[in-house]
C-alpha cells in the first residue's frame, strides 16, 4: 500500500513535466560540461547535439547555439479546496531554459558557455 | 467532523491529479520573457509593438478580439506569437525576447473565445466558441530583423476589419492591416518601465513591407 502510494505520487508529478529544443543536451552545466570534454569539432557538435537552434557571428567567430527549455506545472492547486478552485482560474508553469555557445575558429572548437535561466509563467 | 476530513483530502487529492502540463507552445512562449543572462550574450534582441481593432467594444454588450500577430524566424522556422487583448487598456502592448535574425509576419488576426452555459435539468452544458478574423495582410511580406542587443519599436499595428458587403461602386473593403509609428502615444512611465526591465531605451525601427 506504501509503495503504491509512492508509486501514485511519482506518476502524478512526473505528468506535469515536459521538455523541448534539443533534448541531446545535458539540463545541468556538470552535465554539458562533461559532453563537451568529448566535443572539439563542427562535426562532433553536430553528431552529439544535432542540427544548432541558431547559427550567428559572436566576436568575429562563427556560433553555433543549442538550446532546451525544461517546463512543470505550478502546484498552486495543491492547497486543498481552495487550490482546487484556484486551478480553475489560473493555470501557471516555471521554465527553465539552457542554453550552450560554441564557438569555433576554423572547424575547431576554440570556446564554449552555458546559460542557464528561467521564471514562471501564467 | 471526519467526513469533512476526507472531504477536504479528498478534494486536494483530486486537484493534485490534474496538473498542468506545459505544451511545447506554452515553453516556447515562456521563453520569450526577456532574461539579461541570455540578453547579454547577443544572441537576442527585444522587440515591442502595440496594437488595436477597429471592431473590439467595451461595454456589457460589448465584444473584444484578442490582437494576434504571429512571426516568423526566416533562417531558424521558429515562430513566437505576440498577443494584445483588446479588452483591458492596461495591456495595449506586448514584448517579445526574440533570437536574432530576420522575421516575417505569418499571420495576423483577431480572435474571441466566448463560452455560454446552458441547463438541461440538472445538468450544465458549457460550450466555447471562437471567432476568427483572419487574411488581414493578404500577400504582403511584412519583415523586420532582430538584432544582437537591441530593443526595437516594431510600430502599432492597425488591424482594419473590411465590410463584407460590396459597397455602392462595386468595390469590397477588405480586411487591412496598418503599421505606423505611434511610440509618442506610449505614456512616458510605460517607457520608464521597459528601459528599467530590459536595461535601455527603445529604439524606432518599424516592420515594413520587403522589397
Amino acid at each position: 500500500m506504501k509503495n503504491l502510494k509512492y508509486i501514485l505520487i511519482s506518476i502524478i508529478l512526473a505528468g506535469c513535466a515536459s521538455s523541448t529544443g534539443n533534448l541531446a543536451l545535458e539540463d545541468s552545466k556538470s552535465g554539458i560540461d562533461k559532453q563537451m570534454t568529448a566535443i572539439h569539432t563542427r562535426t562532433d557538435a553536430r553528431r552529439k547535439f544535432g542540427s544548432p537552434a541558431l547559427v550567428f557571428e559572436k566576436g568575429g567567430l562563427e556560433t553555433y547555439e543549442y538550446k532546451r527549455i525544461d517546463g512543470n506545472g505550478r502546484y498552486i492547486w495543491m492547497m486543498p479546496v481552495i487550490g482546487y478552485f484556484m486551478s480553475w482560474l489560473q493555470d501557471t508553469y516555471s521554465y527553465e531554459e539552457t542554453n550552450l555557445f560554441i564557438r569555433f575558429q576554423g572547424d575547431n572548437v576554440k570556446d564554449y558557455s552555458i546559460v542557464q535561466s528561467g521564471g514562471t509563467t501564467n | 467532523m471526519k467526513n469533512v476530513a476526507i472531504l477536504i483530502v479528498g478534494l486536494g487529492l483530486w486537484g493534485c491529479a490534474i496538473p498542468k502540463t506545459p505544451s511545447d507552445v506554452d515553453l516556447h512562449d515562456g521563453a520569450r520573457h526577456f532574461r539579461s543572462e541570455l540578453f547579454d550574450t547577443g544572441s537576442r534582441g527585444q522587440i515591442i509593438l502595440s496594437a488595436s481593432d477597429n471592431i473590439s467594444k467595451d461595454g456589457f454588450f460589448g465584444i473584444n478580439y484578442t490582437n494576434i500577430i504571429e512571426v516568423e524566424n526566416l533562417q531558424t522556422a521558429e515562430k513566437f506569437t505576440l498577443l494584445v487583448d483588446a479588452d483591458s487598456k492596461k495591456t495595449l502592448y506586448d514584448t517579445a525576447m526574440l533570437p536574432i535574425g530576420k522575421y516575417r509576419v505569418t499571420d495576423a488576426m483577431l480572435q474571441n473565445i466566448s463560452e455560454t452555459r446552458s441547463y438541461v435539468g440538472n445538468t450544465t452544458v458549457t460550450s466555447t466558441e471562437v471567432t476568427q478574423f483572419k487574411n488581414f495582410f493578404g500577400n504582403r511580406k511584412i519583415e523586420f530583423d532582430v538584432r544582437p542587443k537591441e530593443v526595437i519599436y516594431l510600430g502599432h499595428f492597425d488591424f482594419v476589419k473590411g465590410d463584407p458587403r460590396v459597397s455602392k461602386d462595386g468595390a469590397k473593403m477588405l480586411n487591412k492591416l496598418n503599421i505606423s509609428d505611434k511610440s509618442k502615444e506610449i505614456p512616458n512611465e510605460q517607457k520608464q518601465k521597459w528601459k528599467a526591465e530590459f536595461g535601455k531605451s527603445f529604439e524606432i525601427r518599424l516592420a515594413k513591407d520587403a522589397k
